[in-house]
């Protein structure tokens, strides 16, 4: 399998509290030593909760936030972002599509003119043809007629409608690898599934890989290839989505299956909830040994002591944690059973 | 997806600052004020530096439509100097003041960490001092010329428009729009000038616009104390040569207050309709 992004050990590492002439008080660790890689084609999905570090993994593969430590590589060269070239030519093949379409579109540009940013920038066409190629690939995003959206200002637009412009911005390079943040959790439900069917069809069609972060695991199953699950900056468990779905071998993995809404109430009210108790620690004092002990329902003595490395458990799923082997004990929400029986 | 047919049509610029009768009633004001800036010295009736044009501190009438001043000049004729002086030096400094604030908050805002907090302070250390008596020390240390006085208003006013540049910046450099720009391969330059700058302009712009007025009352100020430039005729000077003939001519002080009164006015219902203007959520309603 030949990657087409890879991470390893990637950190991010924030001093809080530094001021002219005053030390910082502390570092946050939002991203601490994360593998990962993606394939050509491939969707991963990475899950975690607020705070696990999710949306700083993905700025800083964009190079929107410096890395403290680790490497990024691209199509198996290093990512360097340090000039003009080096930038340009990583944001050809890697874009972005942000978490919110009201705040990720510039009002004072209308959507001919945002789309038109990265056209010039990169040379795509002549600048002559901007409008017609604008003209494709609002249409490509399904927003047609498009000579209605051109000349407009975002204001004039909803949520679900921004973000198709925001697809198409992002799809105007040509590029092929999209980091995604969380792109449909500022939307109507209604409108998520909408953008979540062009997101796959735009997959199928283009040949995409994306980088999809998120924390709703029923976006999770219905796009992803495979799932990367973080936990407090680090990575707890990875694998296939049906692997993890139909047997979690982390017990975080486990409760965030467990706090998944459940479409049918007969079986909603059927399973038990392994429920989480406590809030994510501080990132900035993260909890001995292995950092998610403290609020653990399966967790003993040594948990808090050392630090459980990943281990293989079947194709590409692997997990950190000491009793992964024992997972099959553990209290399963039953419409988990459920979706294995399928 | 439902078509976007039914989008109400983005009303225009013009539009949403005529919304405003203030607004519409101040540039009017200021239109006339700058025709008859720029048009004063042809259409003065008389030499607004010829002493004895007439009887000395002649009542407003027909020949001397806003009287005659204690040497019986032309009180109308000097006003309508007197209004180029004092927009000039307005403008003059807001100008100043404007692109020194814009620079510094932009460059705090955009930097942010120890560049932002070193410029900050140098920026406070600036707002602390009380801002009438710097110029008056000013003034009296450099003399009184114009460009002196233009030069002490603008360093007293940039601190104003650093923090509101910074403060703007501040927010709209973690914008998405501005890391979805950043994405796009669009330069440090662009990002200021193109993506964040348009955004944080409404207020610079409305600011600005007060700051002509501000400037203005700051020159009046000055040249009532005696520290404007004498051989400049300004509304200051105006009241202040009248100082002592106020209750014997009212005309001489009258008319040049109001002059200042309706600049600063209509400047300030200008920056309010330009507020609206460049407010791009009041575009849409």
């Amino acid at each position: 399998m030949s990657a087409l992004l890879e991470v390893r050990d990637l950190q991010v590492h924030f001093p809080i509290g530094a001021r002219l002439l005053r030390p910082p008080a502390g570092v946050v660790r939002a991203v601490d030593g994360v593998s990962l890689s993606i394939a050509e084609g491939e969707v991963l999905a990475v899950v975690g909760e607020s705070g696990c570090g999710k949306t700083t993994l993905a700025r800083a593969v964009l190079g929107l936030t410096k890395p403290t430590g680790g490497v990024i590589r691209f199509r198996g060269g290093d990512v360097a972002l340090q000039s003009t070239a080096e930038r340009n030519a990583y944001y050809r093949q890697v874009q972005m599509v942000f978490q919110d379409p009201f705040d990720s579109l510039n009002p004072r540009k209308t959507v001919l003119q945002t789309l038109a940013q990265p056209l010039r920038i990169h040379s795509i066409v002549p600048a002559g043809e901007f409008r017609a190629e604008a003209t494709r690939l609002l249409e490509l995003v399904g927003l047609s007629p498009a000579a209605l959206y051109l000349d407009r200002y975002p204001h004039q637009f909803s949520g679900g409608q921004r973000q198709r412009i925001c697809i198409a911005r992002a799809l105007a390079v040509r590029p092929s690898l999209i980091v995604a943040d969380e792109p449909v959790s500022a939307l109507d439900i209604s409108i998520r599934a909408q953008i979540l069917t062009l997101l796959r069809r735009l997959q199928q069609e283009l040949g995409l890989s994306y980088l999809f972060i998120t924390h709703d695991l029923g976006v999770v199953r219905s796009l992803c290839d495979r799932v990367v699950v973080m936990y407090l900056g680090r990575v707890v468990e990875e694998g296939r989505t049906e692997d993890i779905f139909a047997g979690p071998r982390h017990p975080y993995t486990n409760a965030l299956l467990a706090a998944c809404p459940l479409p049918d109430p007969v079986r909603a009210r059927a399973r038990k909830r392994a429920t989480l108790t406590g809030d994510v620690p501080s990132p900035v004092n993260p909890p001995s040994g292995c950092r998610f002990h403290p609020r653990c329902p399966v967790a003993r003595e040594i948990c808090g002591r050392d630090e459980p490395a990943a281990r293989e458990f079947g194709p590409g799923h692997r997990s950190a944690c000491h009793f992964a082997a024992e997972a099959d004990t553990w209290e399963r929400p039953a419409w988990q059973l459920a979706v294995t029986a399928e | 997806m439902s078509a976007a047919t039914d989008l109400p049509a983005a009303p225009t610029r013009w539009r949403i600052f005529a919304r405003g009768k203030g607004a519409i009633a101040g540039a009017a004001i200021l239109v006339v004020l700058l025709l008859l800036a720029l048009a004063g010295s042809v259409v003065a009736p008389f030499d607004p530096d010829k002493v004895g044009a007439g009887a000395t501190m002649a009542m407003p009438g027909g020949t001397h439509w806003m009287g005659t001043d204690e040497l019986g000049r032309d009180v109308f004729s000097r006003i309508l100097i007197g209004i180029k002086v004092s927009l000039l030096v307005g403008l003059g400094a807001a100008a100043v003041s404007t692109g020194l604030g814009v620079v510094v908050g932009g460059v705090a805002g955009f930097s942010g960490g120890l560049i932002d907090d070193a410029l900050m302070r140098i920026t406070e250390v600036f707002q602390v001092i009380p801002r009438f008596f710097l110029a008056v020390l000013l003034v009296a240390f450099f003399g009184a010329s114009i460009v002196n006085i233009i030069a002490a208003i603008a360093i007293l006013s940039w601190p104003e428009v650093a923090r509101i540049v910074r403060a703007e910046f501040l927010s709209l450099r973690s914008r998405q729009f501005v890391d979805a720009a950043r994405v796009a391969g669009a330069s440090v330059g662009t990002l200021i000038f193109v993506e964040i700058l348009p955004n944080a302009l409404g207020p610079v712009v409305v600011n600005a616009t007060l700051q002509v007025g501000q400037a203005m009352l700051l020159e009046a100020g000055l040249s009532y104390l005696g520290l404007g430039d004498p051989s400049q005729i300004s509304l200051g000077l105006m009241l202040h040569q009248a100082q002592q003939i106020m209750r014997a001519a009212w005309w001489t002080t009258a008319f040049p207050g109001a002059m200042i009164f309706l600049a600063v006015l209509s400047l300030n219902l200008v920056g309010d309709g330009l507020n609206d203007v460049l407010n791009p959520r009041s575009r849409g309603r």
